[in-house]
């Protein structure tokens, strides 16, 4: 477990009748780029949604940085950035304001909070929106102020649920090219996507989930070996 | 067993992160509070003024006290529940559903306990300042001129946090904006108008008056009359206390329970 940031074992959580997950188990080792692909309804979400708190698992552990998240869940959350699928940015108040509250929330100290949102807004460059409305901001910058406001805190960890979903391809790839300077960077980062492109671009290692099982678990090179394609692997699995 | 263990739980939960909730609010109140405290403040100077003077006129006293006198004390407290009330149904409801704000914050180490807490600070500023402008008008009239007055603003407080807390139960498990009328007419505005605010409910009819012990707001109104008077009876006003703090203690914990069970699935 001490090379793994994150080890999920048995992890089962099911809605009424429906298997969301049954019993999934799998390692992130540190400064890992991990995939979480599969078609819809695979229960993607449902895995990133409890490994961030929202949804609380019926069986199973997870450890995130050695903690267990069903007792350390607020101590791990500060060595966690999270960019969840569903926009929720603060609409009532400025780019910067977002970031400062946010920094706030982790007990950020604010001449940090300042220095560290000035750094973000160049990364992500945002600097020239710093004092718009959120509301004002195209899908584009929104996912880059998403992601921006989970950095705010120094993850050793971020994961992403479909960062890059409805985005055109310019917005796309400027996304991809900073999450890969984070990561070489030394961040880790679980991200799920539904473009099988993006996933041979960017992964390292990938899980593939399907009815709730993980059907395919490895490095995309072991994956891809035999020369099909990630998109025909991820078609087969569908249709069966 | 089960309650007191939940109880239990949320207390070793709660932490000082909840300001960071109470501060996003008002850094967004600061943006938009000019037609807010108008409303707040200008509403209940506008019933004082009606009714005081208005209905005043034909009724000379009432225990010996003018009209207008008479409904300062109910006006502060029926003020501060509507400010918390409605801050803590339509503002949290959009925080928590709408612009799904409750969820951004749970993905940071602020936890549910955290926002409930911060929220119910938040309803209970608001209350304080719908219900201290009423006060401050009435000691500038004259209106309330007795020195336990000075210990009105702690009654102000306590409506504010039962009041924050009860919005926020209803708001837990209301589907839409629209439930909300439900709450307004038959919860507030029956308690605005059966809970001694306007006249003493010993003129009400014998099952009625029972049926007032049971709305908060009547406590509150008491609590403040008596201390606006300068009349204390320890006894009463040590047992009205306590109806209030636990009703606000119920409320409290149950809205943490509630939204908690409708944010984390």
């Amino acid at each position: 477990m001490e090379n793994y940031i994150l080890t999920v074992k048995d992890l089962t959580k099911n809605f009424g009748h429906i298997h969301a997950l049954n019993k999934i188990t799998f390692n992130i080792k540190y400064g890992d780029f991990f995939g979480l692909i599969g078609p819809n309804g695979a229960g993607k979400s449902t895995l990133l949604k409890i490994l961030y708190g929202i949804v609380i698992p019926e069986a199973g552990d997870t450890f995130i940085s050695g903690l267990n998240l069903q007792y350390d869940y607020k101590k791990i959350k500060y060595g966690l950035g999270i960019v969840p699928q569903d926009d929720n940015l603060d609409e009532d108040l400025s780019v910067y304001e977002n970031l400062i509250i946010y920094a706030m929330y982790f007990g950020i100290p604010k001449k940090e909070s300042i220095k560290k949102s000035v750094e973000l807004l160049t990364f992500f460059n945002l600097e020239d929106k710093k004092n718009s409305k959120v509301a004002d901001l195209s899908g584009g910058l929104r996912r880059r102020l998403m992601i921006a406001r989970a950095l705010i805190n120094n993850p050793s960890l971020i994961i992403l649920d479909e960062p890059t979903s409805g985005l055109d391809p310019e917005y796309r790839q400027n996304i991809w090219s900073r999450l890969r300077a984070l990561n070489e960077s030394g961040v880790t980062i679980l991200m799920s996507t539904h473009y099988m492109e993006e996933a041979e671009k960017l992964f390292k290692n990938v899980i593939i989930l399907n009815h709730g099982n993980i059907v395919l678990n490895g490095s995309i090179k072991e994956i891809t070996l035999n020369k099909k394609s990630l998109e025909e692997i991820f078609l087969n699995i569908a249709k069966n | 067993m089960k309650i007191i263990r939940k109880i239990k739980n949320i207390n070793s939960n709660l932490s000082l992160r909840s300001f960071t909730v109470f501060y996003r609010n008002y850094m967004v109140w600061l943006k938009y509070y000019k037609p807010g405290v108008i409303g707040d403040i200008l509403e209940p100077l506008l019933y004082l003024a009606a009714l005081g003077f208005g209905v005043g006129k034909f009724i000379h006293n009432i225990d010996g006290i003018s009209y207008l006198k008479y409904i300062v004390p109910g006006i502060i407290a029926s003020s501060s529940m509507y400010a918390a009330a409605f801050e803590s149904t339509f503002g949290a409801y959009t925080r928590m559903v709408t612009n799904g704000i409750y969820e951004a914050i749970l993905l940071t180490p602020v936890g549910i306990e955290d926002i409930v807490l911060g929220e119910v600070l938040w309803g209970t500023a608001k209350a304080f300042m719908s219900g201290m402008a009423v006060l401050i008008i009435g000691i500038a009239f004259r209106w309330t001129i007795s020195p336990f007055s000075f210990f009105i603003p702690v009654i102000i407080i306590l409506n504010g946090i039962l009041f924050s807390s009860l919005s926020l139960l209803i708001t837990s498990f209301s589907p839409s904006y629209d439930f909300f009328s439900y709450y307004f007419t038959i919860v507030v505005s029956t308690m605005f108008l059966f809970s001694g605010v306007f006249y003493p409910i010993s003129s009400l009819p014998y099952l009625v008056k029972y049926f007032v012990y049971i709305m908060p707001l009547y406590y509150t109104v008491s609590i403040i009359r008596m201390l606006d008077e300068g009349i204390i009876h320890p006894l009463i006003l040590s047992s009205y206390l306590s109806v209030i703090i636990l009703f606000a203690l119920i409320f409290f914990y149950a809205s943490v329970f509630f939204i908690r069970k409708r944010v984390i699935k």
